[in-house]
Parts: structure tokens; C-alpha cells; sequence
């Protein structure tokens, strides 16, 4: 399995138009990039909240 | 595991409600040739040595990259040359480590939006939002506002497409102002994240203090005006909402990087100050007994391994103050620092966690409107029910 993040959105009833679908593509598109933390430079702050190391493999089974 | 870099701790603005305020220079041009002594010295004497055992940490732990960030402080006033150097001895000693800085950003000028180009470093730039809010508490020595130098750096990082973002202080004031803020980040199309302003000690108050109660409020009308802005554009990322997005979407707890959404944030962060000294993060630094020991006597495998009460901070929460909330899961109590210097113990919860309940709350039930099967919904990782 990837060890990239995947949102599961088969079990999402989003409109393709809908602004929440272009975020969670954005969210989606982030997580599996291997520079998410910075890529944007916006992830970053003084406290770490990052995205950086999702290094563990899971599946978002939301819903 | 991230490696925070505290270049140095002086800073050339007096911004009033940061919680290292008093410790700019009186004179600023001093300040620039102490502050680039001393990490010259760092540089020599101790940069390497963490990140080779940074590097080799997060390979043995399988994780992807190390990040590092330089930090302050405000950590251009170390100068051109030192940092060119820093950047030289990282890329030297992994080409993978993605480098970052966050910096004020009034002291960014052509020679170092081309440095941040060469060796790829991405830059988080302090912003509060329109001049008057920014301008509130974000001023030099002298009383003057910074948004007008802010703004020119970050034009010029844009227009030579050096990854930018920002990274806002909402206070009392800008809670009030969702609006502006959002609009003014649109319009400058920055992606940003933010913090509220909070008391920087238990004894002394801090200026520009944001409630819980007027954070949440805050934070929800900028979710509003951000999730219904009928736009055509790429959305603009707001990191803090995007994290709650992703925290509550996921099932099986990583092991994320983000020490907000983990039952213990050690490990998450190592930093380091110009004298090699260890810290947990950023928070821990400007109290030298808090230090983990000298990179040159321990191992960051070690440093992050100690023993002490945060390490049963969750177990004593999940069973006490955090054991009816139904988003405990998701938050973990919060931060420990926050938590200690709010009510004088590590075993309670910060302030924030009242606004950030809230706010997880209120995305949530946004989010749960897309739900195919209202009752799987209900199952998401945060537990909200």
C-alpha cells in the first residue's frame, strides 16, 4: 500500500462543483506530494504543524 | 521528525504581543553582527552533527524526508553569508531535506530571494492580515508598522516564484475582522495558516490576547467565507482548517508530524539553538533549563526519548479532564506547553482547547452534510457522535 494519504471520496457524496470537492483535491494532492510540510510554504510555522511526515500507511475509510 | 533551527533568539521588530518581546537589540546593527557570530559559530561547530543525526533518525524511522526550518528569533539577521552556508552544509549533507524558513520578513532583499531560489527554500512570512491589523502589533522598535516591507518581500519572493506562505497571529482585534482577513489573503493569493494570540506567561499579561470564545467566532466565519466562496479559482489552503479536515477524515492515527492531532507531541520536533542545545520545539527554547542536553553529548534518539510527565499527560487526560469530551481523540488535550504556562501544570488543558472543540465541532457537522450513511458518519476518527 502507499504510503501516501488517499481520501476515499467513493463514499462522498460531494458536487463535482462544489468548492469542498477542489479543497479535498488540494488536501489529497498535498498529502501525497513528498514535500507537503513546505511545498506551499504555508504548512509551516513555529509550532511544527506540518504535514510532514505522514510516513505510516492508512486509508481514509471516512464513512 | 522536523529540526527547528533557532538561528538566533534577537529579533529587529518589537512586535507587542510576542511571547519573546524584550529581546531585540537596542541597537539593530549590532544586533546583526552578534546574531551572525554566534550562528557562524553554530554553523561550525554543531549544524552538521544534527543533521546527520537527524537525517539518520527519520531513515531508521522509514520516514519520507526531513524537513528543516530556520527559525528565530528572527533569523535573516544573521546575514547573506551565514545563511548561504547553512544552505550549503544541508543540501551537501542530504539533497532531499527540504528547507524552510520563517522570518518577518522586512529584512528580504533580491540577494536572498535568489539564495532561497538556489537551494530551494520555502518561506513562511509572519503576516497578519491588511495594514491595520498587521500594523497593530507588528512594529519596529520605533512604533512604525512593518506591512509596507512585508508586502514589497513578498511580491518579490512571488514574482521569482519562491514557495511563499503565511502565517497569521489572530488577536482581539483581527477576530473581529474575518472578512478582511480572508479578503486580503485572497487578494494577495497566499496561502496561509494561523495561530490565536495567547498569553505569552502566566505572570505577565500580553497585549492583543484573542478569547476562545472570539477565536471559534473567528474561525468559523472564515470557514464560512471560505468553503461557500463561489470562486471558480483554486482555493486558497488555510492550513489550519485543512489539518481539522484531515485529521477528521482518517481512520488509523498516523504518526503525523503535526504535534496538534498526537497523543504526545515528543519526537514530532527537535530544535536546536546557536549553542547546540536540544529542545522539544520552538516553545521550550527560550528557557535554557528546559534544554535536552548538547547535540554533541547526546543523541536526538535519546534527546526525544526522555522520560518525564508529559509521557503519562494523555493517560491521566483520557481519564480525567478530557474523559466526556467526544473530540478528545482528535485533540489529545492539546499542548503541554500551553497548558503548563496557562495553569501551572502539564496535566490540564490550554485555553485553546475551548475554540478548537468548537471549531473541530463545526466542521465536522459541515462535513457530515456529504455523508452518504449518516450512521458510518458518526464514526469518524474523532469519535464525534
Amino acid at each position: 500500500m502507499s504510503d501516501a494519504l488517499v481520501i476515499d471520496k467513493t463514499q462522498f457524496e460531494v458536487p463535482e462543483e462544489s468548492r469542498i470537492a477542489d479543497i479535498l483535491d488540494a488536501i489529497s494532492a498535498k498529502n501525497a506530494s513528498n514535500n507537503s510540510d513546505c511545498g506551499d510554504g504555508s504548512s509551516f510555522t513555529a509550532y511544527s504543524e506540518t504535514y510532514a511526515e505522514h510516513s505510516n500507511s492508512y486509508s481514509v475509510a471516512w464513512l | 521528525m522536523n529540526g527547528l533551527i533557532i538561528c538566533t533568539k534577537r529579533c529587529n521588530l518589537s512586535c507587542s504581543y510576542c511571547f519573546e518581546s524584550g529581546l531585540s537589540y537596542p541597537d539593530n546593527r549590532n544586533a546583526f553582527e552578534s546574531a551572525s557570530r554566534s550562528f557562524s559559530v553554530f554553523l561550525d561547530e554543531y549544524f552538521e552533527e544534527f543533521l546527520k543525526q537527524l537525517v539518520a533518525l527519520n531513515k531508521q524511522l522509514n520516514r519520507r524526508g526531513s524537513v528543516v526550518t530556520f527559525h528565530g528569533g528572527e533569523p535573516l539577521l544573521v546575514g547573506y553569508r551565514a545563511l548561504e552556508k547553512a544552505f550549503r552544509i544541508a543540501r551537501h549533507c542530504d539533497e532531499s531535506i527540504s528547507l524552510s524558513i520563517q522570518t518577518n520578513g522586512t529584512l528580504i532583499d533580491d540577494s536572498l530571494v535568489d539564495l532561497f531560489k538556489r537551494f530551494n527554500v520555502s518561506v513562511g512570512i509572519s503576516i497578519d492580515g491588511p495594514a491595520f491589523l498587521h500594523d497593530r502589533y507588528r512594529i519596529s522598535r520605533s512604533g512604525q508598522g512593518s506591512f509596507r516591507r512585508v508586502m514589497q518581500s513578498i511580491e518579490l519572493l512571488k514574482a521569482n516564484h519562491v514557495p511563499v506562505g503565511g502565517l497569521a497571529t489572530i488577536t482581539n482585534e483581527s477576530a473581529q475582522h474575518a472578512k478582511s482577513v480572508y479578503d486580503f489573503f485572497k487578494r494577495c493569493n497566499l496561502d496561509f495558516t494561523m495561530n490565536p494570540c495567547t498569553c505569552a506567561s502566566s505572570e505577565a499579561s500580553t497585549p492583543g490576547v484573542c478569547t476562545p470564545e472570539s477565536y471559534s467566532m473567528f474561525c468559523k466565519n472564515l470557514f464560512d467565507l471560505w468553503i461557500n466562496d463561489s470562486e471558480k479559482e483554486k482555493p486558497l489552503s488555510i492550513g489550519y482548517f485543512e489539518d481539522i479536515i484531515n485529521s477528521l477524515l482518517v481512520l488509523d492515527k498516523p504518526w503525523m508530524g503535526n504535534c496538534n492531532y498526537i497523543p504526545n507531541c515528543n519526537g514530532t520536533t527537535i530544535a536546536i539553538d546557536s549553542d547546540g542545545d536540544l529542545f522539544r520545539c520552538l516553545h521550550y527554547c527560550s528557557d535554557k533549563t528546559n534544554s535536552l542536553g548538547n547535540v554533541r553529548d547526546v543523541l536526538i534518539a535519546d534527546a526525544c526519548n526522555f522520560e518525564n510527565e508529559d509521557n503519562s499527560r494523555w493517560e491521566y487526560l483520557s481519564n480525567n479532564d478530557c474523559k466526556d469530551c467526544n473530540i478528545a481523540g482528535h485533540c489529545y488535550g492539546g499542548c503541554p506547553f500551553a497548558a503548563k504556562v496557562e495553569n501551572g501544570s502539564v496535566f490540564s488543558k490550554p485555553q485553546t482547547c475551548r475554540s478548537h472543540s468548537e471549531i473541530v465541532r463545526y466542521i465536522h457537522t459541515y462535513l457530515m452534510r456529504f455523508c452518504k450513511d449518516k450512521s458510518l458518519g458518526a464514526n469518524l476518527a474523532c469519535g464525534i457522535d
